[in-house]
C-alpha cells in the first residue's frame, strides 16, 4: 500500500502533460494540423478549456 | 483570449506561446462560438470520455488557463472568466520565469545546433509541416535551402 502510495505521488509530481489533436477552428492559423504536438512543440502552451458539460 | 495571446507575441515579445482551446465534442454551441469569436486553435476533447480534461485533473474547471512548460510540465493554472489585470499579470510572470528565446534551428529545443535538428528538419519538409524555428534563410518556406544553412551552421 505504502509502495503503491509513493508511486502515486512521484507519478504525479513528475507528471508531463501532451496530447495531439486536429485543429477545427476554421480561422486558425493551424487548421486541419494536429496541435499541440507537432505544430507547437518547443512552445510554451496554454490550455483554456471553456464552458464545462 | 486571442487579443491576450496577440498581447504577448506582439507587446511582450513572447513569440513561442500559443492559447489552445479545448472543447466538447458534444458541446457544438459553445465550439463554434469559440470558433466565430477567435483565431486560436480549438481540440476537441472527446466525449463522453473526456481523456484531455482526465489528464489535466485536477486543474481543469471551467474557464480554467492550464499553463505547461516547453517539455509539457504544468507551470501554473488561473480561472479567466474574467481576463483582467490580475490574471493576465499571473500568465506573465509565469513567461518571465519560464520563457526562453529560441535559437533559429534548435527544433529539439536542447540550445545546440547538431545533427538531431537536421533530421526533424528534414522530417519536417517531408511531412510538409511548419516551424518558424525551421525557416533558417526567413524565405517563408521551409525546404532543402534551409537544410543547406543549418548545415553550413553547424559545421562552421
Amino acid at each position: 500500500m505504502k509502495i503503491k502510495l509513493i508511486l502515486l505521488l512521484i507519478s504525479f509530481v513528475f507528471c508531463n502533460y501532451n496530447y495531439s489533436l486536429e485543429d477545427y477552428n476554421p480561422t486558425s492559423p493551424t487548421y486541419e494540423s494536429n496541435v499541440w504536438e507537432p505544430e507547437y512543440l518547443n512552445y510554451i502552451t496554454m490550455h483554456y478549456f471553456g464552458t464545462q458539460n | 483570449m486571442s487579443d491576450f495571446q496577440d498581447e504577448l507575441r506582439n507587446d511582450d515579445g513572447y513569440e513561442n506561446i500559443v492559447i489552445i482551446g479545448v472543447g466538447q465534442t458534444i458541446m457544438e454551441g459553445a465550439n463554434n462560438s469559440f470558433c466565430a469569436n477567435s483565431d486560436l486553435p480549438l481540440v476537441m476533447d472527446p466525449s463522453p470520455d473526456l481523456p484531455i480534461r482526465n489528464q489535466f485533473s485536477p486543474y481543469y474547471d471551467s474557464h480554467a488557463l492550464v499553463i505547461l512548460g516547453y517539455d509539457g510540465n504544468y507551470l501554473g493554472h488561473i480561472g479567466v472568466s474574467n481576463l483582467g489585470i490580475t490574471q493576465k499579470n499571473y500568465i506573465r510572470d509565469i513567461l518571465e520565469e519560464h520563457y526562453e528565446q529560441s535559437i533559429l534551428g534548435d527544433l529539439n529545443a536542447d540550445s545546440t545546433l547538431n545533427i538531431q535538428d537536421i533530421i526533424l528538419l528534414v522530417n519536417l519538409i517531408l511531412t510538409n509541416q511548419q516551424n518558424p524555428l525551421a525557416d533558417l534563410n526567413s524565405d517563408n518556406i521551409i525546404n532543402v535551402l534551409d537544410i543547406i544553412q543549418l548545415v553550413n551552421i553547424i559545421l562552421n
